[in-house]
């Protein structure tokens, strides 16, 4: 009764640098609308996963199906074509960059850069882009009257905010964040985590976050992979996980947060 | 012709390398193909592009017209139009019905072309993406998987920023509903000539080693907006020498007190029109 | 009827892996069942486990062994073998947990924290302001703070925000733990009533309230943990 579509489904995803473990073993499940993060320390292999997941580097072994359409069976990512690979990468994927430098173009304006996704949905009308770019704005909390402005000159969270409204104005399928906050000082963290958890609940979009941020994860995921040394040690629920975890290392994590 | 040069100064094979490369480019309209570029006895940016292809193409029974900027009698155009009765020993002329091999650099005759002749371009920078990404091994993804949004970013920002369009020259094209390409430093005024024209355009980049063609009778599109049609450049005034009120004009400036004059830019044609 | 909720041979040892291993064994071998209109109160000593015991029915702690069964839209689901997002389901649409604390979204207002269950549970009307505005004034918060975040609302408001919260939903199971220990007596006999009422529409409720005077107003049967602890 309770069903949801699935829009995700990794199956031993394994990657290898050389002889190096990048993450190894790797299997879960992604439904719609769902959030999904992934905790560990630097090295555990968060990124490397990351990377594979949103075809930035092809995984040594395992499989990545995604829904690409409702009515079609989940299709391999490592098996399709780099062009359709890439098509999907501009419309059904997102990837919020920890570093909004690598997310955005800085010398376009911020209209600019979230015209770019919406023109490959094929509108080729200037006003319905710019109106659909304000539309975005607006919904990410940025101010309407910088629109024309050059990410160049914005502040961290700003840009982390453009990226986002950048991402989300294709309605993607699945948005991935790497550190979204990481680098922000705590007051404009915490504005910008309420303003992706107000946007997520509207729109049902499912995502993927990377953090070692313990509170941003307790604060926007359903579910959570705990990684350590390129394998997943636990999974479950988030609050389930934090609140009660079972593996040594995670117990190790969740001991070693801070108290305010 | 002078001693110890072959004809047209390039070697056979260098010729055969860069008509096989023209053959390429016409085959894939806009795509633009690699050659092995040559060291040309003047420096990059003076046309070394153009003057390879031209020296490529050219043979004993063509008659060449050289224009800069529209005109025959400026300093580039008469130097390669030299340079090339040096090396060939052909004909050249200033009049566009009779040449056979029109190179240009920044115009496109304002005398419709015909099936017999061939326009060559010399061209500074054949990429348009180039400005709007930085890396090479990217611009040829997105050529090669169309992925165009980028270019319609750049029209954007213009529009954004300064109200429409300003982008008066090499305005970028889609050629044969196909790839995006730069019609060199053109004025976009000449832009809708390039569509369907019956002649062959050649383009030719020295610097970057780029040649790329537009076939005779292929689709040539200025890029757009649907609320924010393309236009071509328009004067309030007509040519001051021969009256003119269709042709590109160029502005003047006539004295220290700032007076001006426009004054076509094609030549041959003003000349043409003030004898009839 | 139907219970509710059903466990069987329910067990939960805490194993801290860091501490030596050390295992703390805190309950075993429950078999427990609540019906709809039941109020059922968790009692024993302090550490006798009865919050442990309410989370992992909210599968927020995970049981070491045995099963929990849930009854929603008359079919039972076996919460460990449920996937995440169909707990999550059964959180925005079976069972409603009032916790100790308040935890909410930073920025949001009062009236649009108690607005949003409606939202999650897809019963929102044309009609449910008035609805919300209506329980907001029975539990006696002032008008002027509906706008209000309540981040800073003092410890009996952010209860009865709480409270508001979770009991403007339709939901047939509710959790309440200590639901009315920030409060005074005048609002105490308020949130009494409103749990009467959700009995009388059927509502099978688990509660963990320490005065025994309180309990025993609204309590129709009380549940000791102390049997099922491990010595």
């Amino acid at each position: 009764m309770i069903v949801k579509d699935k829009i995700l489904e990794v199956k031993n995803l394994t990657h290898y640098y050389g002889e190096q473990v990048g993450c190894e073993d790797i299997s879960f499940d992604l439904y719609q609308g769902e959030i999904l993060g992934i905790v560990g320390e630097s090295g555990s292999g968060k990124s490397t996963l990351l990377k594979c997941l949103s075809g930035q580097i092809s995984p040594s072994q395992g499989m990545i199906n995604f829904c690409i359409d409702k009515s079609q069976p989940l299709q391999d990512l490592c098996k399709i074509s780099e062009q359709k690979k890439r098509s999907l990468m501009r419309k059904e994927w997102g990837i919020v960059q920890q570093n909004p430098r690598d997310g955005l173009r800085l010398r376009v304006s911020a209209g600019g850069n979230i015209a770019e996704r919406i023109i490959n949905e094929e509108i080729k009308n200037y006003s319905k882009i710019r109106n659909k770019a304000l539309e975005w704005m607006d919904k990410t909390e940025m101010e309407k009257s910088r629109i024309d402005d050059f990410p160049v000159n914005f502040s961290g969270g700003m840009q982390q905010r453009l990226q986002i409204s950048k991402i989300l104005s294709s309605n993607p399928k699945l948005v991935y964040m790497d550190e979204p906050t990481g680098g922000l000082d705590v007051s404009v963290q915490a504005k910008l985590l309420d303003t992706i958890t107000i946007i997520v609940r509207d729109l049902n979009v499912s995502m993927i976050i990377v953090s070692h941020d313990l509170a941003v994860v307790k604060f926007l995921t359903d579910k959570l992979l705990v990684m350590k040394s390129g394998k997943v040690v636990e999974s479950g629920l988030t609050d389930r996980v934090l609140d009660d975890p079972q593996h040594s290392y995670t117990q190790l994590l969740t001991s070693s947060i801070l108290q305010v | 012709m002078i001693d110890g040069f072959n004809f047209a100064y390039l070697d056979e094979a260098t010729k055969r390398m860069i008509r096989r490369t023209i053959l390429k480019a016409i085959c894939i309209p806009g795509y633009q193909c690699p050659f092995g570029g040559r060291e040309m006895p003047l420096a990059y940016g003076w046309g070394t592009g153009g003057i390879q292809v031209t020296a490529s193409i050219i043979g004993i029974n063509d008659t060449l017209k050289v224009i800069d900027q529209g005109a025959d009698d400026t300093t580039n155009a008469i130097s390669i139009k030299n340079f090339f009765k040096k090396v060939c020993k052909i004909e050249t002329t200033e009049d566009t019905e009779k040449a056979t091999i029109i190179q240009t650099r920044h115009r496109i005759p304002e005398k419709k072309l015909s099936e017999n002749q061939i326009l060559v371009y010399q061209v500074p920078q054949p990429e348009p993406l180039r400005r709007l990404e930085p890396k090479e091994q990217e611009t040829r993804k997105l050529h090669a998987y169309e992925e165009y949004a980028l270019m319609h970013v750049k029209l954007y920002e213009e529009i954004s920023h300064f109200g429409s369009v300003i982008k008066t020259y090499a305005y970028p094209v889609r050629t044969n509903k196909r790839y995006i390409t730069d019609p060199s430093p053109t004025p976009k005024f000449d832009n809708p000539k390039m569509d369907f024209m019956e002649a062959l355009q050649l383009f030719g980049a020295g610097r970057e080693r780029r040649i790329y063609a537009i076939p005779p009778y292929t689709s040539v599109q200025s890029l757009d907006f649907e609320d924010h049609p393309f236009q071509i450049q328009t004067w309030d005034e007509r040519c001051d020498i021969c009256g003119s009120n269709n042709s590109y004009l160029d502005e003047i400036i006539i004295n220290d007190k700032g007076e001006k004059k426009f004054i076509c830019s094609d030549t041959n044609y003003c000349e043409k029109n003030l004898k009839t | 009827m139907n219970p509710s909720i059903k466990t069987t041979n329910l067990q939960k040892t805490f194993t801290l892996h860091n501490q030596n291993s050390t295992e703390l064994k805190v309950l075993k071998n429950i078999n427990f069942s609540i019906s709809p209109g039941e109020c059922v109160a968790l009692t024993g000593k302090s550490g006798t486990g009865k919050s442990t015991f309410l989370r992992m029915l909210y599968g927020n702690y995970l049981p070491t062994a045995g099963s929990i069964e849930i009854l929603y839209n008359d079919t039972y689901f076996d919460l460990m073998n449920c996937l995440e997002h169909q707990v999550i389901y059964l959180r925005k649409h079976a069972i409603g947990y009032v916790s100790q604390f308040l935890v909410v979204i930073p920025r949001v207002s009062t009236f649009d924290i108690v607005s949003n269950t409606l939202k999650q549970q897809n019963t929102l009307e044309d009609n449910s302001n008035e609805k919300i505005s209506h329980l907001l004034e029975t539990l006696n918060i002032k008008k002027n703070m509906w706008h209000l975040p309540p981040m800073t609302f003092s410890g009996g408001e952010q209860q009865r925000v709480n409270i508001a919260k979770t009991f403007i939903g339709n939901y047939p199971i509710l959790f309440l733990d200590e639901p009315t220990s920030a409060l005074d007596k005048e609002n105490t006999e308020i949130v009494l009533e409103l749990i009467k009422s959700k009995l009388n529409k059927n509502v099978a409720i688990i509660t963990i309230i320490h005065d025994a005077t309180i309990r025993n107003q609204i309590c129709t049967r009380e549940f000791n943990l102390e049997n099922f602890t491990e010595v």
